[in-house]
């Protein structure tokens, strides 16, 4: 199955990561091809992405819901195309290294079903790595610019 | 969008201090000098290509390998043009690969068919693609990694008129490895539609249920190209090898003139304007103008709502041609071809129109107008059947035949696929669907009575294997299309399982085929018919002699890549493109 890992260190502490984390409307704005979000309930979300993937360039809406939330380590969530065979989901987890810095692995995975699995699935082993990247140095930067903003003076 | 170059592959190799002095070394080949003549031009090569189809890389290659300094210039940020986006079939009639088949064809036959098929304005112009298509075939595939095979089973798109042929014309590229590219790879534009596979093993599959999709999947892995961006991959590659430089980024906007001589070109690049000088002369090559809507409004013989090309294709050679004084032909004309707009699909940042070509062919489908009937067979070639969408109604003035819709029912969905809907998987909704044909016009709002009498009326002679009304399955290329395991005819199936889907059919191009005039040597006339000197095109850009017609399976980009070979011959010869018609 197509999947991305990435690890990265922020230097925020883990109770501001996890405010950030924990709230969808916080970071999916910064996966790439983000397109609009419509919250259902507190759990649930629907997600309007735009795939720029070989044969597969449109918008594609998936239906995004928490699964586990561990305050303040981990997060999963899945995800599932309303109108499309593709289904995954990701999770963060976090780790505090001291009082100001936090680890953060963001883990994705997706997976095209259906005839155009083989096609879909090599097309996404090569996207999810990159937007994988993409979406963790975003929420690094988001983080990090909201601790410089919060930093009494 | 910042200009980018891309070096020659001597470079590859060489560390960061050895590929500045190889910049320096070629700086000065292509003459990057910052102050010359009477012009000032910034840089200069002995020719100027415009674009990166399969005319304009021919091009470059052609006049590479005769000695001379090649400029290629791209406008967007990637090379291959609408070649890229296409099929990549390569019509050439008399190829070498027919010969060693054993299949006949020969100069005359394949006449006599072109004359049929484009009624025969502009012979001189056949005459030159028959002579030169062939050597052009045999040439890249010496020069370049470009290799071809013939399609024996793929008809002309008449196949019944004299001189016609039932294959070994259409020539398809074999799957070509552009991981070779090394970092060339990502400046190769992929089409958006088309699947890595080639033309014999969808002859082999036939539906999507028995492709090979871990075969398609391990090329998609590992960038193994099929169809156009094969084509493109290959020549880019060769273009490489022999030392042409390519600039993409770089918008030619202008031809510069001293008399009546073209001197050279002003692109627009890195947010200003450049001028590049041609010693020998410029091939325009730079595609259509379906993508502007004042020129296809002023031009096209009646309304395109779609194109299955590059966006970049807004007639940019056109108007600067237009400028020098060339005379404009067969402006009217396109490569016609019903498209489908699924919704939210983009390429390039536009609406992706995907072509309805091998699902219209298929037993259980029609497509009908407004009032509920059909209007044409809908498996015949696509530019013929394109040209009903422009029938017009004297009583109303509007176009009964626009939009159109492909009807089908749940059998055919069970067996084949629409677009990217897949054979018996989930129906988007998009797609219009609806238990009974009545409901279903309903929620069209077409003619209900009109689509269940035509419904009927087919229905009933489709279980004879008949189509009286538009002679739908009675053809050697209608059978292409079909499928050989049908109970009735290859194109014909009653459609009577529910649910019925529809989906909205739109006139569409592969792009125009109308532009500047040119001679048998690729040279661009003026408005009296005498040769602008220094000035060739080939291509969608150049005038198409095929007129209305499209005489088969890559009857565009053979005519183009040929062209783009004579061009090259032309300017490169000792006469070069001084001499008057």
């Amino acid at each position: 199955m197509p999947e991305a890992l990435v690890q990265s260190v922020v230097a925020c502490p883990i109770a501001k990561v996890w405010q950030f984390i924990d709230q969808f409307q916080n970071w999916a704005s910064l996966m790439p091809g983000f397109q609009s979000l419509q919250q259902t309930d507190s759990q649930r979300s629907i997600w309007t992405l735009r795939s720029d993937a070989g044969i597969f360039q449109r918008l594609v809406r998936f239906e995004v819901q928490t699964t586990e939330r561990h305050e303040p380590n981990r997060i999963i969530f899945n995800m599932k195309a309303m109108d499309e065979q593709l289904e995954g989901g990701g999770s963060f987890n976090t780790r505090a290294l001291d009082a100001e810095k936090t680890e953060i692995t963001l883990h994705l995975f997706l997976e095209m079903g259906g005839m155009l699995r083989p096609v879909g699935n090599a097309l996404l082993e090569s996207m999810l790595p990159r937007d994988a990247q993409t979406l963790a140095n975003s929420v690094h930067r988001a983080l990090e610019e909201r601790a410089a903003t919060e930093t009494p003076s | 969008m910042k200009a980018q170059a891309v070096f020659p592959r001597a470079n590859r190799s060489l560390s960061n201090a050895g590929n500045h002095a190889l910049f320096l070394f070629y700086s000065s080949k292509w003459g990057y000098a910052s102050v010359t003549t009477t012009a000032n031009p910034d840089k200069s090569a002995d020719i100027i290509v415009v674009g990166s189809g399969g005319a304009a890389l021919v091009a470059a290659i052609t006049a590479a390998a005769k000695g001379g300094r090649v400029l290629l210039l791209e406008r967007s940020s990637k090379f291959g043009g609408t070649t890229a986006y296409s099929g990549g079939k390569v019509w050439i009639p008399n190829n070498h690969h027919m010969q060693s088949l054993g299949i006949a064809d020969s100069i005359e036959a394949a006449k006599e068919y072109i004359l049929r098929i484009t009624g025969g304005e502009f012979p001189h112009m056949i005459d030159s693609f028959l002579k030169f298509g062939p050597e052009m075939v045999d040439f890249v595939e010496r020069i370049t990694p470009l290799r071809f095979y013939a399609c024996t089973k793929f008809p002309d798109y008449q196949p019944q008129f004299p001189g016609g042929t039932t294959g070994g014309r259409v020539l398809d590229p074999i799957p070509y490895d552009a991981s070779r590219l090394g970092s060339t790879l990502e400046k190769i534009r992929r089409s958006p539609i088309f699947l890595p596979f080639i033309q014999t093993e969808w002859e082999q599959w036939r539906s999507p249920v028995n492709f090979d999709w871990e075969l398609i999947g391990e090329r998609v892995r590992r960038n193994i190209f099929t169809t156009g961006a094969a084509l493109v991959a290959a020549l880019v590659q060769g273009c490489l090898d022999l030392g042409v430089q390519m600039l993409t980024g770089s918008r030619v906007l202008r031809l510069t003139q001293e008399g009546d001589r073209i001197t050279g070109v002003e692109a627009e690049q890195d947010g200003g304007t450049i001028r590049y000088q041609a010693h020998r002369g410029v091939i325009i090559a730079s595609g259509g103008f379906e993508w502007n809507r004042e020129l296809t409004r002023n031009f096209l013989r009646g309304p395109e709502q779609g194109a299955a090309s590059p966006p970049w294709n807004e007639g940019d050679g056109l108007l600067m041609g237009a400028e020098v004084g060339a005379r404009l032909a067969n402006t009217s004309e396109a490569w016609w071809v019903p498209v489908v707009q699924i919704p939210g699909e983009e390429a390039d940042g536009k609406p992706l129109f995907r072509t309805l070509i091998a699902e219209r062919g298929l037993p259980g489908s029609m497509i009908v107008n407004q009032r509920g009937r059909r209007f044409v067979n809908e498996s015949h070639n696509y530019n013929d059947i394109s040209k009903l969408f422009h029938v017009s109604d004297p009583n109303t003035l509007e176009y009964p035949n626009i939009p159109a819709w492909f009807i089908f029912d749940e059998a055919f969905h069970k067996k084949y696929s629409v677009t990217t809907i897949m054979p018996g998987e989930r129906v988007p909704s998009w797609v219009t669907t609806a238990p009974s044909p009545a409901e279903l016009a309903a929620k069209l709002g077409i003619d209900e009575q009109g689509l269940t009498e035509t419904i009927t009326r087919f229905n009933a002679n489709a279980k004879m294997g008949k189509d009286p009304e538009f002679q739908r399955g009675d053809s050697v290329y209608d059978h292409y299309y079909g499928d050989p395991s049908a109970v009735f005819n290859p194109n014909l199936a009653p459609l009577e399982e529910g649910p019925y889907y529809a989906i909205p059919v739109l006139p569409g191009t592969m792009g125009t085929k109308g532009g500047l005039l040119t001679d048998e040597k690729g040279r661009v006339l003026n408005w009296r018919k005498k040769v602008i000197p220094g000035l060739c095109a080939a291509g969608n850009i150049a005038s198409f002699w095929a007129g209305g017609g499209y005489a088969g399976p890559g009857a565009s980009i053979g005519p183009a890549m040929t062209f783009g070979y004579v061009c090259s011959l032309t300017l490169m010869s000792a006469e070069g493109g001084s001499a008057r018609a």
